[in-house]
């Protein structure tokens, strides 16, 4: 038995985990678990709940991706109601969805990520956050600002609030779009596309400086999934699922989503609250997969937009394996999001007021399915004949990566991490392993007190050899 | 223009003193237009854009510092040294005002004129209802608020 390095907690991630690197006899890294701690028990409490208010509570999951579940939850109810909802109301959903999208990828790249990428991997632990990036480039941190703002401010006129809107219910959405709402969006978006495409260009420019990590995150070998539509176009709301190696070639053609139990296992770890999805004809652990950004922009043929469609052509010529390229996937999804918000808002048919379907249950089981910012998101419900929910399951983007990540951290530490010489950029550059995937795992957002990062090297028989805090 | 901003969580009893005030506030200013107010949980990057084009900034919170219901209506100093990782939040994207506060300067080079309106909770505990010393402090908070709104206005107007 060697020596064990804990990093508790990971820092600039959404939410409350812990890396523990095993070292063996030599000294050399043997393993590196990712460790969820917290637990949420949704699918459990869920139970015995009228199936109506599924949209609003399963939101509550995450403060930082609330619109995400309740669409895919929403989807589900409409599957249990039987009904088509109306197509406006398909629409505004998918806007929503979007703005979600683009908001949460510039929380990750600009105010998580962004502190390594702008200031280095070794910068000091004490400048290398947000406001360091502030001092360094000003007008980087006023972009990140901005269009994160833009993708708020429209899940708010949507919405009707920022975090858990209410709006998206079982059968479409509870109100229209109002057409000062419509304008008022509208104009936001030329200068968001604006600053999203130059931000990308920007970062193009910086790629030669992180030649080391592109590789050191192309060590891991997975599938990638994603939805897609019918013509293999970028899909977020709607779609079949897609299933590609790290070559490109299919290894599932646009398989209907709810038939996702066929292709798809959970694997319950001992070591963590994060289950462990994997694609079961290659078994697990074997079946490693990697979903979100990187996923959709390998799977997908085109976006539709013209400038996210530029951006993707170049990104195509990039090392598919690389997960460092999450972070410019996420740039890129932020130009199709504001493009397409408005395409979809300069048809007049947006403002249509019919935009919900009324019905009560009519099946016993529902499925829906969308791409949150981080991958795909599954919710199946079940109800018994009084619309109470018998079960509820629910695949979540950063569970399908948990497997990816795990050998992703194990790889980086084996190329940085030596225990007869800790240093803060090598702990830091497994961290930035973990947050090139940006895994959503804080659910509940609001957190008393400061939380240091420890960092613990202990003897093979227990003993605390060492202890870095900040 | 004046920006007022209450943040906190209703969930935790006391924590929720800043959209209580905020709730009040709308109340008595009745559409004036002239005084901007935000409700949020926490204090994020993005206020830093609204923070920098006002006047004057009330930041309205819960404050563990003070004494159980001790009221107080103190100006805002920048913290030149706080980062996000060490103003309490964990997550880097959740800010004091302080630290804020120093953004909005790094950002723009200047900020505006700033003040804490704060009491000191009585009680924390998720679920359990805002403690009556507290939820009393409401209503004098929302005086000192409107208190420095007018002289603000005043000010701006010539020190009528």
């Amino acid at each position: 038995m060697g020596k064990t390095i804990i990093i508790d907690p990971v820092t600039r991630i959404e939410g409350h985990s812990k890396i523990t690197i095993q070292l063996d006899e030599q000294g050399s890294v043997e393993e590196a678990i990712f460790h969820v701690t917290q637990l949420r028990g949704f699918e459990k409490f869920a139970e015995g709940r009228p199936f109506h208010e599924m949209p609003s509570l399963m939101s509550r999951i995450c403060g930082i991706c609330p619109v995400s579940h309740l669409v895919a939850s929403a989807k589900a109810c409409d599957m249990l109601m039987s009904v088509q909802i109306p197509p406006t109301a398909a629409k505004l959903r998918r806007i929503l969805n979007l703005a979600q999208i683009a908001q949460s990828h510039a929380l990750s790249f600009f105010y998580l990520s962004s502190p390594d990428l702008l200031l280095g991997m070794d910068a000091d632990p004490a400048l290398r956050n947000f406001v360091g990036v502030a001092k360094a480039d000003p007008q980087l941190a006023r972009n990140g600002i901005h269009l994160r703002k833009v993708g708020q401010s429209i899940i708010e006129l949507l919405g009707g609030k920022r975090i858990h809107p209410g709006w998206v219910v079982a059968g479409g959405v509870n109100a229209p779009l109002s057409s000062e709402h419509r304008a008022e969006i509208l104009s936001m978006l030329p200068e968001a596309i604006k600053i999203a495409g130059e931000t990308n260009t920007w970062f193009t420019l910086q790629l030669e400086r992180f030649a080391d990590e592109i590789d050191a995150l192309a060590k891991v070998d997975t599938l990638y999934m994603s939805l897609v539509g019918d013509d293999n176009q970028f899909e977020t709301y709607d779609g079949k699922l897609s299933l590609i190696d790290s070559s490109g070639h299919a290894v599932i053609d646009r398989m209907p989503a709810e038939d996702y139990k066929s292709i798809l296992g959970e694997q319950v770890s001992t070591d963590s609250y994060l289950k462990s999805p994997y694609y079961k004809p290659l078994g697990y652990p074997a079946g490693l997969y990697r979903v979100g950004p990187l996923a959709r922009l390998h799977i997908a043929s085109r976006f539709g937009t013209p400038l996210a469609d530029e951006a993707l052509r170049l990104f195509k010529n990039y090392d598919r394996r690389s997960a460092f390229h999450y972070h410019q996937a996420r740039l890129i999804e932020i130009i199709h999001a504001y493009e397409s918000i408005q395409q979809l808002l300069s048809d007049d048919s947006i403002l249509d007021p019919h935009v919900r379907a009324h019905a009560d249950a009519n099946a016993f089981e529902g499925f829906g399915v969308s791409e949150a910012p981080r991958g795909t998101l599954m919710h199946h419900y079940k109800i018994d004949e009084n619309g109470l929910i018998t079960y509820a399951d629910l695949m979540i983007a950063t569970g399908h990566n948990s497997l990816a990540m795990n050998r992703e951290i194990t790889e980086v530490a084996k190329r940085y991490v030596k225990n007869d010489h800790l240093t803060e950029g090598m702990l830091n550059r497994v961290e930035a392993a973990i947050r090139t995937y940006d895994p959503c795992l804080s659910c509940s957002t609001h957190a008393f007190g400061q939380m240091p990062l420890q960092i613990q090297l202990l003897s093979a028989s227990g003993l605390l050899l060492d202890q870095v805090m900040r | 223009m004046i920006l007022v901003i209450g943040y906190g969580n209703t969930l935790f009893a006391d924590d929720g003193f800043g959209p209580a005030v905020i709730d009040l506030l709308m109340e008595r200013l009745q559409g004036n237009q002239s005084v901007e107010i935000i409700s949020c949980r926490q204090l994020l990057p993005e206020l830093v854009e609204q923070i920098a084009k006002a006047e004057t900034v009330i930041f309205v919170d819960a404050n563990v510092r003070l004494l159980p219901a001790q009221f107080e209506f103190s100006p805002l100093q920048v913290d030149k040294e706080c980062s996000p990782s060490q103003s309490g939040g964990t997550s880097a994207h959740a800010f004091s005002a302080s630290s804020l506060l120093n953004t909005v300067e790094v950002i723009y080079g200047t900020h505006p004129c700033c003040w804490l309106c704060s009491v000191g909770p009585v009680e924390l505990r998720l679920g359990v209802p805002m403690s009556e010393a507290v939820a009393g402090v409401i209503p004098l908070a929302v005086d000192a608020i409107l208190n420095k709104a007018s002289l603000t206005e005043l000010a701006r107007a010539g020190g009528r």
